[in-house]
């Protein structure tokens, strides 16, 4: 009976063409849409993404997200260094500046100054170099996309300089740093030479990193941390949650990305459920034969969710691989849009969507089934 | 001449003081009144009259499509006005097979696959299903065409293909809704033959609703409806048989 229905379903191509095309668009409008706005949120707190072994951020008590800097005096980190349970504590300055290639090439760059001990904080994904090179005088590290913008179509090679701020930097790390959220340069460089090369006022320290000792919870620490110093301290996830949701409260980046996922919605949702009652009301002859024949309600709604799940699932195989096409060849390690993706909880959400989208789609159409009456088989001859 | 009444028990078909009301508001009417009529197992019974005269209604009531307002309908000594929708769906699905005059085959199908879903309905394997269908079809003269789908089948054949769907699961009662009314005398009178040929056995009773004065000979009854209410019965006829 199944494959009847499915038959029954195929004979109609133009509908069911436009019931696939309505539902691979919210599909792929939908996924395409979330995946961007959380890779776009993933890019809002990068820097936290790749300062792995760090389980504390300590910063101004005004700070509010990683982007928001308002530098501490270098005594605090002593301080943080002296809260019981606190295995380590380093620096790390942040500013946005700008560099210059020799040739005049000017991008926008985001400066990270590192611990010039530990050099905690560079991104540990290296393609090019040792992170201990960045010891050597006017070192700094560069991410691979940051290359490609200020020498594009040349190969990635070290030893290469900057203009930064008139100060010389050369390129002795080439890493594959987390995006930032505006897609600037990325460079790395000891908390000293970031100093050097972007000179602030008297308080300069922008973040503390630090670890707590092996056993201790890291949120206890970090409030422990916050009592002690009068600082903002929380966890590495805490500053990421916090971050997102700045960028959530205080930007049109949701309400943009919402509403093209709502239109996405409503549009699939139109498309789906004018072509699905189409359908119904030109099959309701044969959902009555199949009354007359002695199909119960039941079964025959069954049979109709069925034709719409066969036409749901072609629907959203094609949008998903479509948009999973996209975020594979648009979204490429050395593309502006690198780190953009669709990760399988967004597949699994959309997936979900386009069920309710189906089943709301095909609630009205529902009716029309268990309406339709065989006796219609009688009068429709006159 | 006109039969007397039969207790339910005898007749395959047996309604009783049948009422039926159809429309709404102002536009109600009823359209059978108290309607008593019998129908046999191993008859032909026709079922004539004008337009508008009640002749579909009954036959809608009598196969459980339409509920009446009053009176009763029982069919081989099942009181179908007493079933539940659901106990009335299956009962219909075991026991009626009906041939209406829009055939209404699935046109996304094929002859084999219409034939088939009776039997699909009533959770026959498919295997068995189809081979059942294949087989009747093969003896209703249709072997080459199994695999065709309706739109690249004449309307005989066509006709045929409902004829086959109607009684390839055995039902004891078959119903047909005007079968000729779309064909040329000759192409009726195959019909006709054919029903009386693969539908008619001493265990099953065929009705069939008709203006076609010319399938009056195939008839072993006649039952004359007028105004809805029955008239006149003529019976023992067959005369084409004969």
């Amino acid at each position: 009976m199944l494959s009847i229905v499915i038959k029954m379903l195929f004979g109609e191509r133009v509908k069911v063409l436009g019931l696939v095309f309505g539902v691979a668009f919210a599909t792929l409008l939908v996924a395409q849409q979330a995946g961007l706005f959380v890779g776009l949120m993933t890019r809002s707190q990068n820097v936290i993404a790749d300062a792995q072994d760090v389980d504390i951020w300590v910063m101004d008590p005004a700070v509010e997200y990683v982007d928001l800097i308002r530098p501490m005096r270098d005594t605090e980190l002593f301080r943080v260094r002296g809260v019981p349970s606190v295995a380590w504590a380093v620096p790390l300055f942040k500013a946005a500046t700008s560099v210059k290639t020799p040739d005049g090439r000017t991008k926008s760059a985001l400066l990270l100054g590192v611990d010039d001990a530990t050099l905690t904080g560079v991104s540990p994904r290296v393609l090019m170099g040792s992170i201990f090179d960045l010891r050597r005088p006017d070192a700094i590290a560069i991410d691979r996309v940051g290359y490609m913008q200020l020498w594009p179509g040349e190969p990635l090679r070290l030893g290469q300089t900057l203009d930064l701020n008139d100060r010389r930097a050369v390129i002795a790390l080439i890493t594959d740093a987390a995006p930032a959220f505006s897609a600037q340069v990325i460079i790395h460089t000891r908390y000293s030479q970031a100093l050097a090369y972007v000179p602030t006022g008297r308080n300069q320290l922008s973040f503390i990193l630090a670890k707590a000792v092996p056993g201790a919870d890291a949120a206890d620490v970090a409030r422990a941390i916050a009592s002690r110093t009068g600082l903002n301290a929380m966890t590495a996830q805490e500053f990421s949650s916090r971050t997102i949701r700045y960028y959530l409260k205080h930007t049109g980046i949701p309400i943009s990305f919402a509403t093209t996922i709502l239109l996405g919605i409503v549009v699939g949702s139109a498309i789906v459920g004018l072509t699905f009652n189409m359908f119904v009301t030109d099959n309701l002859p044969q959902y009555a034969m199949l009354k007359v024949i002695g199909v119960s309600n039941a079964r025959l709604i069954g049979l109709v969710l069925l034709q719409a799940a066969v036409v749901g699932l072609i629907g959203y195989a094609i949008g998903i691989g479509l948009a999973a096409l996209f975020f594979e060849y648009a979204c490429t390690p050395t593309s502006a849009l690198r780190g953009f993706n669709l990760p399988w909880w967004i597949a699994t959400g959309v997936a979900a969507t386009i069920t309710l989208l189906i089943l709301l789609s095909t609630l009205t159409s529902l009716g029309r089934v268990l309406l339709a009456q065989p006796a219609m088989l009688f009068w429709t001859k006159r | 001449m006109s039969d007397a009444l039969t207790t339910p028990r005898d007749a395959a078909i047996a309604c009783r003081r049948l009422v039926k009301d159809l429309g709404r508001g102002k536009f109600r009417a009823r359209v059978l009144h108290e309607v008593d009529v019998d129908v046999y197992a191993g008859e032909m019974t026709l079922l004539v009259g004008p337009s508008g005269c009640g002749k579909t209604t009954l036959i809608s009531t009598i196969a459980g499509i339409l509920k009446p307002e009053s009176g009763s309908v029982q069919l081989f000594g099942t009181a179908i006005d007493k079933l539940s929708r659901r106990q009335l769906t299956r009962f219909r699905g075991n026991n009626v097979g009906l041939v209406l005059q829009q055939l209404n085959l699935f046109p996304a199908l094929t002859a084999v696959e219409n034939v088939a879903i009776p039997l699909l309905v009533l959770r026959h394997g498919a295997e068995m299903a189809y081979a059942g269908a294949a087989s009747l079809l093969e003896g209703l003269g249709l072997a080459a065409k199994i695999h065709k789908y309706p739109a690249e089948l004449s309307v005989g054949e066509q006709q045929r293909v409902a004829i086959a769907r109607a009684i390839v699961h055995q039902p004891r009662l078959v119903i047909c809704d005007e079968p000729t009314a779309a064909l040329d005398a000759a192409s009726g009178r195959l019909v006709m033959q054919l029903l009386r040929a693969t539908t008619l056995s001493k265990d099953r009773a065929v009705l069939v609703v008709t203006h076609d004065h010319r399938i009056f000979p195939f008839a072993d009854r006649i039952i004359h409806m007028d105004d809805g209410r029955i008239g006149t019965i003529d019976s023992n006829l067959n005369r084409e048989a004969a």
